[in-house]
């Protein structure tokens, strides 16, 4: 299986069949925010808890075929992105925190918060097409397209939740 | 406050800072590149640990290089070599996604367009790419570091974009 390419999501799910997933459960995302949290400021550590907790979501049996490695990354992907969601708040907090400490010292220098809200869907966006286009990689097997939107729409989630919670915990 | 002005101030300062620099990539600086990729691929995550600074550290080495306008201009005059990379591989990008394209019309799939999606990948990347280094230099405030962590990060985040659209064209078919 390729990893990292990618389409527009909304434009994927109208034409690729992507089953309804419930709302993660928000024990799981707590769970995968302890873990990043207890991991920082290892990026190695923090990233482990990536593949640790994706091979808990899958049983023996799903490892042997794709469908069971599809619907763990939709199930644990969604978790994660409940996770980014969550970061947002503390995020916005963080770059109001960093310009209003910075107003006290300076003359005007770019806005933490402007740039924050202009990356965060910024990110998004590119998300979303990058995984398009990474699934539009496999004209005729719809299976694969499914898995590389999948594994896209995950790596690329995940390391930008590891990313962000590495950024709000500041340098060491 | 106007906080946009000075965003875009910032960003023109930094854009502008080509302390050690050329205007243009020297080609010995691509070629360097082009080496440590053909080395390193497919091998996406060594490629980008290998290759990602190695003319920046060179260049941080020479007198006045240590300087935050000195490694700020290391940084961005990397950052333009690999520019040029991206901008060599774009055209091979594109007739590979028209390829898909034609792939597709030939299985009578609707499917969103390959070339349009490449197009709208990339604006969006470029789109985050300048607001995400700007919040990371924003993190910085008014401290001389700002200029050192936006062109670190405008290093890293072209030269890592480069090398993974460079992995694909090797990879696909």
């Amino acid at each position: 299986m390729r990893c990292g390419h990618p389409v527009r999501l909304a434009a994927l799910l109208l034409v690729l069949p992507v089953p309804a997933l419930a709302a993660p459960d928000p024990a799981l995302v707590a769970t995968l925010k302890r873990c990043v949290t207890e991991a920082l400021p290892d990026m190695t550590d923090a990233r482990g808890c990536i593949g640790d907790h994706f091979r808990l979501c899958q049983t023996a049996e799903e490892r042997q075929h794709w469908e069971g490695a599809l619907r763990c990354l939709r199930e644990m992907g969604k978790a994660w992105d409940a996770l980014l969601a969550q970061t947002w708040p503390p995020a916005l907090d963080w770059a109001r925190g960093t310009d209003a400490d910075t107003a006290r010292r300076s003359d005007p220098v770019p806005s933490a918060e402007d740039a924050l809200r202009a990356a965060w869907p910024a990110w998004a966006a590119w998300r979303d097409a990058e995984c398009t286009l990474h699934a539009l990689s496999w004209p005729g097997d719809p299976l694969m397209q499914e898995m590389e939107q999948a594994v896209c729409w995950y790596e690329l989630t995940t390391n930008r939740v590891i990313e962000l919670h590495a950024m709000l915990r500041g340098p060491e | 406050m106007t906080r946009l002005p000075p965003m875009l101030a910032l960003a023109a300062v930094l854009v502008g800072s080509g302390a050690l620099a050329e205007d243009r990539p020297a080609p010995a600086d691509v070629a360097q590149l082009e080496t440590c990729l053909a080395e390193q691929l497919p091998a996406t995550d060594r490629a980008v640990s290998v290759c990602i600074r190695l003319l920046a550290e060179r260049c941080m080495a020479q007198p006045d290089g240590g300087t935050t306008f000195g490694m700020t201009g290391c940084m961005r005059g990397e950052a333009d070599a690999w520019d040029v990379l991206l901008n060599r591989d774009w055209p091979r990008l594109m007739a590979r996604a028209r390829g898909t394209d034609e792939a597709y019309a030939g299985l009578g799939a609707d499917l969103p367009s390959a070339a349009k999606t490449l197009r709208d990948a990339q604006r969006a990347w470029l789109a985050w790419r300048d607001a995400e280094c700007l919040a990371r230099a924003a993190e910085w405030g008014d401290g001389s570091h700002r200029h050192i962590a936006w062109a670190d990060c405008w290093l890293q985040l072209t030269a890592e974009r480069t090398i993974r659209l460079r992995a694909r064209l090797a990879e696909e078919p």
